[in-house]
């Protein structure tokens, strides 16, 4: 079940919407593996797995490396005594490893899809291994956002201010190398509801106030 | 040959396809209980099928390279068939390992992950407090949200062996089952036959054929029973 995100207290909470499109890219294209049948076209799934990768290679590229883990002053880590605030520090500081790995399962997905398959139809074995390696993707994707969630988002709330923040969240909405900047926002509104979709609009005009998009 | 093309066992090895075809009906509803499995109960329910899978995939495939491609000397695919199930018996092996972690396994798999990839130094010290770290983890994700990962992974690793069990198969009946037909005898392959369905040294010796009886449809059931009587004769039959 699906929950409706209903607030978003500090800008950094709009990762909660980024993570529940992702999570809708990859419930849609673990059912389409499923139910692939042998003989079946791959246009489809192709497809849903592209939106997918292009959506986690993009997530995972402007998190790692740029405003989110450069933004936090990392001297508060070493005054981090309680455990699980150590492990939260030291979470953050491995982003770049777990970006890594899901990038990790994305390549297996598409060795399946070239060496395996490399027609555009399905043959039994290769449906199955294409299945296993999309469920595999959706587990570590699902750990990684979990763990995000439960551990990175509050460390970022309580250690970046809110202008800080609305960076952090302004590269991730805003892709201002494309042509199209709106993209991803785009990309998120189709799996939101209509209140989310009111409060992701509402953070790209905060955005847009703190940075103007050209 | 596969299960679907069967009419008439001509060769005893023939039955092959149809124990695999009980093997691909138990791993589907395994693999099935994994996907929909939501609680800590769940996961019991899904450690006992599992379990009993596991059970008859050990015993079939150490009676294969016992009696079917043990004494096939010198030829490649029966060793390679023999690796196929070592393999498949270590991955089956890991996720029984993995469902007696308990309900945290997930998460604890993820943690200790991370917490690898430290630096020495930090590992250590996270290591020392490792236990104390899982729970105050545990309580950030609430016990629903760790169960939950514990079934997602589950669910990934139970797949991973259905699809080794799926390309186990296959491999052997393309490249095996036409081996054993070429190199052995009638009478040999009756005797694999009844290595692999019925089990002497059990209290149960029909524990084996009677669950591949309940796998299958009437037809398929009709060709084991035609089996069965064949193989029981033989034995009967003065050396």
């Amino acid at each position: 079940m699906t929950v409706e995100i209903t607030t978003l207290e500090q800008p950094i909470d709009a990762m909660y919407l980024i993570h529940k499109a992702l999570r809708g890219e990859a419930g849609r294209t673990v059912e389409l593996a499923k139910h692939l049948e042998t003989g079946c076209s791959l246009q489809a799934f192709k497809l849903a797995f592209t939106a997918w990768a292009t959506a986690i290679m993009y997530h995972g590229e402007k998190e790692v490396g740029t405003a989110m883990t450069k933004s936090v002053d990392a001297t508060r880590c070493s005054a981090a005594h309680d455990p699980v605030e150590r492990v939260k520090w030291a979470l953050l500081e491995k982003e770049d490893e777990e970006y890594a790995r899901l990038l990790d399962g994305v390549l297996v997905v598409m060795t399946v899809l070239e060496e395996d398959i490399g027609a555009t139809s399905v043959i039994s074995r290769t449906q199955q291994h294409l299945y296993g390696q999309v469920v595999a993707l959706r587990v570590a994707q699902e750990d990684h956002l979990e763990t995000e969630e439960a551990m990175i988002i509050s460390l970022l709330r309580e250690n970046l201010s809110p202008e800080c923040q609305l960076k952090v969240v302004g590269a991730l909405l805003i892709d201002q190398e494309a042509d199209d900047r709106h993209w991803v926002i785009e990309w998120i509104s189709q799996d939101l509801t209509l209140k989310e979709n009111e409060l992701l609009f509402g953070m790209e005009s905060r955005i847009e106030q703190l940075q103007p998009v050209a | 040959m596969t299960a679907e093309n069967i009419h008439r066992l001509e060769d005893p090895i023939d039955v092959m396809p149809l124990m695999h075809k009980a093997f691909r009906s138990v791993s589907d509803r395994t693999e099935a209980m994994a996907a929909n499995a939501a609680t800590f109960e769940d996961i019991a329910d899904l450690n006992e099928a599992f379990g009993y899978w596991v059970k008859q995939l050990l015993y079939h495939a150490a009676v294969e390279d016992e009696v079917m491609t043990g004494p096939l000397k010198d030829i490649q695919p029966a060793r390679d068939n023999e690796t196929e199930h070592t393999e498949l018996a270590g991955k089956a092996g890991d996720l029984v390992s993995f469902i007696a972690m308990g309900n945290a396994a997930g998460l604890e798999e993820s943690v200790r992950e991370a917490a690898f990839s430290l630096e020495e130094e930090q590992h250590l010290a996270l290591e020392a407090k490792f236990h104390e770290v899982e729970t105050a983890l545990k309580d950030v994700l609430g016990e629903k949200k760790v169960i939950a990962r514990t079934i997602c992974h589950i669910h990934s690793r139970l797949i991973g062996v259905r699809i080794l069990e799926l390309d186990h198969f296959e491999n052997e009946e393309a490249f095996v089952i036409s081996l054993v037909r070429d190199e052995m005898d009638e009478a040999q392959q009756l005797g694999i036959v009844r290595w692999l369905l019925i089990d002497e040294f059990a209290e149960d010796p029909r524990w084996i054929i009677d669950w591949i009886y309940s796998e299958l449809d009437r037809e398929d059931q009709a060709l084991l029973k035609d089996l069965e009587n064949r193989f029981q004769g033989a034995v009967a039959q003065p050396a």
